[in-house]
Order: structure tokens, then C-alpha cells, then sequence
């Protein structure tokens, strides 16, 4: 079974984190369905399922054509009342027969596309994660993730003030459920243009938590992303440690409590998280980024009420 | 020693409710006011000649399903939306004793305004107090949402849901060849096409609501589309249940509004929700079923109450249709001189 996914990441356009409440409304995308939100370890909310009808050309093998019918299956998730994403996703199955079948057949089965034509996963699966151009998405996964959280930054109880300055991420998984792999291989990709690729194959897992395990990735990816960005906007070393420390701010405000690897995760997804820390060790980079500005902090509070001085390196 | 904890946060997981389910729902008629100011023998007729298809029906069931008494309740629905009609005080005995001398029961009886009101205000279990109760929205508006449109060839991801205009088709409209652009060559006329066309295409486009003086008014497509998601029990408003039968009082309201959505008339009747659902209609409502087919193709189900009907189901085992549509069955038949749905 091949599932492929999409999650973009963005910072919530609010000037604070936003309480449940709030959380609910934004994300209530679907009238008369709930929005989930749970506040242990960290505060989480996602809304319901929304649906997008497809029937479109599938990026595989070169030359073949091969034609997709049926549903991708958005949702928008909240982290902390801070982070944004908007996470798509679709099963690919070689359809049963060779022809269209009512709309009524696919609706039965949400989040699953159909292949019409010679399906080769592994080939879709390669041309989902490495397209040509990173705007070339897979039956326009993309665009539909974007329309998610356009549609939740629209919300009217959001006054769209962005404390964070930080650029929205694009992950896009590819996930190879198949009985005859052993164990769990992930690779985690960061492209030159920015896109970062997850490429999973498990033997056996519930595709629900291969979407957290992805989501999460994808949501400290962003976090770090951001703080890296806050820690070069700063200057730190060209500018006074209290012009700095000012600049730095925003992380302390609204970043820095909110980096919890895995932390709503369970079964093989923790032992993906621990692999990746190994390598790239994300939480390696995170702590050594949070010691820094930390330490201009202390740096800054020990120089209150000292006359402003140039401390050449080279006197 | 390791200790083994579990958490759980109630509003964590997407609860929904469930119904009490029959093994089949069988309508009796439909009733706009054309007919329903008709006499008492204009219903007995009715009545009588719908019994013989009951009776067929309910046999087919015995034999075909792996219950020893299958459960089956009877049902009719009342057009209070689009007519006038007599009061309940004086229409409703009138039906109930015509169906008596036709041989018949129903079980429960059904407003079609019910379909197009709000949908929270009756509820069984009272919350709790303190519980904010979500805002009421309409069944109509709670199917509306859930409507997924049947994709033409080359759509992806991309296309934003189509702009609402209250209609819905089951392919692609024939392009509009009346208003030619200033320069632009006049193109020639292009066929409507079905989606899921078998060779030739049988392309349908429905009406969901127009604007009326007050506002949005709901077609007798989209409210007879609610109308049989009722019938199935698949609709819920935030996880709760939705028009939950109330007994029909002793004491009739003069008024339609002051009844529930649905009645219940019967003591003894089977759940009105059922696995499937069966309408006994005269061949002048083939065109409104029609689109009601078409409107619940492109419904899409809350997943949550699906797999809690198809559980329901196989623990009973009994298998049903993956797609809602596919659980409704019709006979159309001489049901008198019906004359149907009449202009507003």
C-alpha cells in the first residue's frame, strides 16, 4: 500500500497563541463536525476531515499514463495554539476495473485515489517526492493544503498580526506499507529549494500515525527553521546584546516552549523519532539554538546599566 | 518495575451518537398538498394498494435476511414546506385512520420542514448543564456541507469547490453558446458529458435551493436527499443525534411547526432508522428520486457514523452497500391518482 502526503507549515496569523475556543472556530471546516482538541502534553487541535474529488493525470514511470480517481482528505492542525498546518494526504490503489465507476463508489471511500493504467507505487511514490519543480505537486496536493490554511487564516476571529517572522515549510511523505519490509527505513531529505521529502517503508502500521509521525517531523522542522531565521534576523555579534535580545524576543515569546519531539506519537514513530536524532540530530541543532540566545540573554541582563561599549575582538 | 499509564482526553477522539437501527425503513407515499386535501376514501385507496407492495416487501426481507424477525418501521413524510395545508388537528387523524381501514400502520410521521429547520432544539438526553450547545444549523445546511462534487477529467487538487450557485450536476455542463465575446470567433456547441458516462452520458443537473422573497428555499430534491439520510440515521450535528423521534402528543398542535421533525405514532414501533430503505411511490416521483440519487452521490458521509452503521450491521451479520445510495430501493407503482408536488 503506498500513501502519499503532503504537510505545509506555517505560523497562525494571531498576535498571541489562541485559546480553545478560538482554536475551534478557526478550525471548524466542516459544519457540524467537531474540531478534536486535546491540551496534554501540548496543546493540540485538528478539524474535521475535508474532502477534495479528483480525476487527474498521476506522475509516475515516464511515458505511462496513468489516470487517478477520487478523494484527497485534508485536515488543518493547530500545535500550541501557534503553529499552522494544513496536511494532505491520499492512498494509491490500482483500481479494479478500467473505466470510471459512479462518484458514489469513490465518495465510500475517502482518501483513496484509484490508478487506472499500469500503477507502478514505486515509481509515484518517486515522482511525488522528487518532481522537477517543487510547485509540481501530486494532483494538486498542494494547492489544496494551501487552500486549507488559507481558509483558517481567513477565520474572522483571528486579527492575522504574525509575531513570528517565519517562512512556511512544504513536506511532502511517501509512505510503502508492505508486508515484506522489515522493519522501519525513513529518509528525511532537505532539498535545495527547500522542500523537505520523507520517504518511509514499514511493514506494518496504521496510516493514522505514519500522518502524525510525518506531521510532527514537519512541525519541528518548521519550528527549527524559525528559530534559526529569528537567530539570523537578530546579528547577533554586529548589533548591541540589547538590540539583540529585542529581536530575539519573539522566539522566547513563542517559540521556544513549544519544541516537543514525538510528543503525542507512540509505537514505531518514536523509534523514528530517536533514529532521526541521531542523524540529523534536530534536537541537537534545537538545544545548541536555544543555548545561544539564552546566552545572549544573560549576556544583555549583565550589561543593563553599563555604558555602552565597543569590545573590538582585535584591539 | 515498569508502570503502565493511559491518558485520554474526552474531546479528544471524535465521539458520535448512534441510533437505534431497523433492518429496513419503508416510506408510504409521499403527500404534497395537492393530494393532501383530498377525502379520506382518496387515502384509504392509497393505503390499500401500498399494503399489497408492504406486504411483498416485508416478505422478501423474511426470506432474504438472517434474522428471524426482522425489524421494519413504517413511515411518511408530509409537505409543510411547500403548501398549505390543513391543520394537524384535522389532517393527521385523517391519514392515520385511512391507513387503518387500508390494512396498514405507520409507524412514524415525518415534516418536510423538518428537513430545512433548525436542527438542535429537540434532544432527548438534556446536556448538561453548563454545556455550550452548538449554534442550530438546518439538516438541509448539514448535507450541504457535506456535499463532494463529482469531478470532471482533469481535476486536481486545485480547483476550489465551485462556486456555490445551488445547483449540482453529475458531469460538465454544455458550455454557454448565447454570449459571444467581442472578437472571439463564436465556437461551436459542446455536448453536456456524465462523468461516469458507460458510452453515452446521462447528464442530470439539479436544484438544490433558490432565493425566495425570504430568503434561501430548500428544492424538494435536496430536503427528500435529507429526508433519506434521516431515514439511515447518518446525519449528526457535532456528534449528536439529529430530528430524534418524539411521541406524537395526545393533543394535536394547530399548527404544523409546533410538531416534531418526526413523530412517532406508534408505541410499539420499530426504530425509524434503518440499514436500508425502501419508498413505495407512484412513477410521478421518478424524476425527484432521480435527483435525489444524484444529490447522495455526491454526499459524503461523516466516516465516524458509516463505520458505526456497518459495525452495527455485521455484528447482526448483515453486509451493506459500502456507498448509502446503494442501501435505497424503490418501487414505483399505481398508487391512486396521485398528482404530487404542486407549483408554489
Amino acid at each position: 500500500m503506498l500513501v502519499l502526503g503532503e504537510v505545509q507549515t506555517a505560523a497562525l496569523q494571531h498576535s498571541g497563541s489562541v485559546s480553545r475556543d478560538v482554536a475551534e472556530s478557526a478550525l471548524g471546516l466542516l459544519p457540524g463536525e467537531r474540531v478534536r482538541v486535546s491540551e496534554r502534553p501540548i496543546g493540540y487541535a485538528v478539524s474535521p476531515q475535508v474532502l477534495a474529488g479528483v480525476d487527474c493525470r498521476v506522475a509516475g514511470r515516464s511515458g505511462v499514463r496513468l489516470r487517478g480517481v477520487g478523494t484527497l482528505t485534508g485536515r488543518a492542525c493547530l500545535i500550541g495554539g501557534r503553529v499552522l498546518q494544513g496536511s494532505v494526504l491520499a492512498r494509491i490503489e490500482p483500481a479494479a476495473v478500467s473505466h470510471r465507476q459512479v462518484w458514489s463508489h469513490y465518495l465510500s471511500r475517502p482518501g483513496v485515489v484509484e490508478t487506472i493504467g499500469r500503477t507502478d507505487l514505486s515509481a509515484v511514490a518517486t515522482a511525488h517526492l522528487a518532481p522537477e519543480r517543487r510547485a509540481l505537486s501530486t494532483m494538486g496536493m498542494g494547492a489544496f493544503g494551501a487552500r486549507i490554511i488559507a481558509e483558517v487564516q481567513g477565520s474572522a476571529v483571528l486579527d492575522r498580526r504574525t509575531p513570528v517572522r517565519a517562512r512556511r515549510t512544504v513536506l511532502r511523505w511517501a509512505a510503502l506499507i508492505d508486508e515484506e519490509v522489515e522493519g522501519v527505513r525513513i529518509r528525511f531529505t532537505v532539498r535545495d529549494d527547500g522542500l523537505r521529502t520523507v520517504e518511509l517503508a514499514l511493514g506494518q502500521g496504521e496510516i493514522a500515525d505514519v500522518v502524525d509521525l510525518c506531521e510532527d517531523l514537519a512541525m519541528h522542522d518548521w519550528l527549527l527553521t524559525a528559530l534559526v531565521s529569528v537567530i539570523e534576523q537578530s546579528q547577533i555579534g554586529v548589533e548591541q546584546p540589547a538590540q539583540s535580545v529585542q529581536r530575539l524576543r519573539p522566539a522566547v515569546d513563542h517559540l521556544l516552549h513549544l519544541w516537543m519531539p514525538a510528543a503525542r506519537l507512540g509505537g514505531f514513530a518514536l523509534s523514528v523519532w530517536d533514529a532521526l536524532e541521531g542523524r540529523p540530530g534536530l534536537s541537537r541543532q534545537w538545544d545548541a539554538s536555544v543555548r545561544r540566545i539564552r546566552d545572549q540573554m544573560a549576556m544583555a541582563a549583565a550589561l543593563v546599566n553599563r555604558p555602552a561599549e565597543a569590545a573590538p575582538l582585535f584591539p | 518495575m515498569k508502570a503502565d499509564a493511559e491518558f485520554f482526553e474526552s474531546t479528544a477522539d471524535s465521539r458520535v451518537e448512534s441510533v437505534p437501527l431497523s433492518h429496513l425503513s419503508v416510506e408510504l407515499g409521499h403527500f404534497y398538498s395537492p393530494d393532501l386535501g383530498r377525502d379520506a376514501d382518496f387515502f384509504v385507496d392509497h393505503f390499500r394498494r401500498i399494503n399489497r407492495w408492504y406486504s411483498a416487501a416485508r416478505d422478501a426481507l423474511q426470506d432474504t435476511f438472517p434474522v428471524r424477525s426482522p425489524r421494519i418501521s413504517t413511515c411518511i413524510l408530509i409537505d409543510d414546506y411547500f403548501g398549505r395545508l390543513e391543520s394537524p388537528q384535522k389532517l393527521i387523524p385523517k391519514l392515520l385512520g385511512a391507513a387503518a381501514e387500508g390494512g396498514i400502520v405507520i409507524d412514524y410521521l415525518a415534516r418536510e420542514s423538518g428537513c430545512a429547520d433548525w436542527a438542535v432544539p429537540i434532544d432527548i438526553d438534556p446536556p448538561d448543564p453548563g454545556e455550550d450547545l452548538p449554534p442550530g444549523r438546518s439538516l438541509a445546511e448539514l448535507v450541504e456541507a457535506r456535499l463532494v462534487e463529482d469531478p470532471p477529467p482533469d481535476t486536481t487538487g486545485a480547483r476550489p469547490p465551485v462556486q456555490q450557485t445551488g445547483w449540482l450536476c453529475n458531469g460538465q455542463r454544455s458550455p454557454s453558446t448565447d454570449h459571444h465575446e467581442a472578437m472571439k470567433r463564436p465556437t461551436g456547441w459542446v455536448p453536456p458529458a456524465e462523468n461516469a458516462a458507460m458510452n453515452h452520458s446521462i447528464f442530470a443537473d439539479i436544484e438544490l435551493w433558490n432565493e425566495g422573497p425570504n430568503g434561501r428555499v430548500w428544492s424538494c430534491a435536496m430536503l427528500a436527499a435529507v429526508w433519506q439520510l434521516l431515514r439511515f440515521g447518518a446525519l449528526r450535528d457535532n456528534g449528536r443525534r439529529v430530528a430524534v423521534p418524539q411521541r406524537l402528543p395526545d393533543d394535536l398542535p394547530a399548527d404544523w411547526r409546533e410538531l416534531p421533525a418526526v413523530s412517532q405514532v406508534g408505541e410499539r414501533a420499530a426504530p425509524f432508522s434503518a440499514y436500508r430503505t425502501l419508498t413505495v411511490c407512484a412513477p410521478l416521483f421518478q424524476p425527484i428520486e432521480n435527483a435525489v440519487r444524484t444529490i447522495l452521490q455526491q454526499v459524503a458521509v461523516e466516516p465516524a457514523v458509516l463505520d458505526q452503521i456497518q459495525a452495527r450491521a455485521s455484528d447482526e451479520g448483515l453486509i451493506l452497500a459500502p456507498a448509502v445510495v446503494d442501501r435505497i430501493e424503490y418501487l414505483f407503482v399505481n398508487t391512486g391518482p396521485v398528482r404530487g408536488v404542486g407549483p408554489r
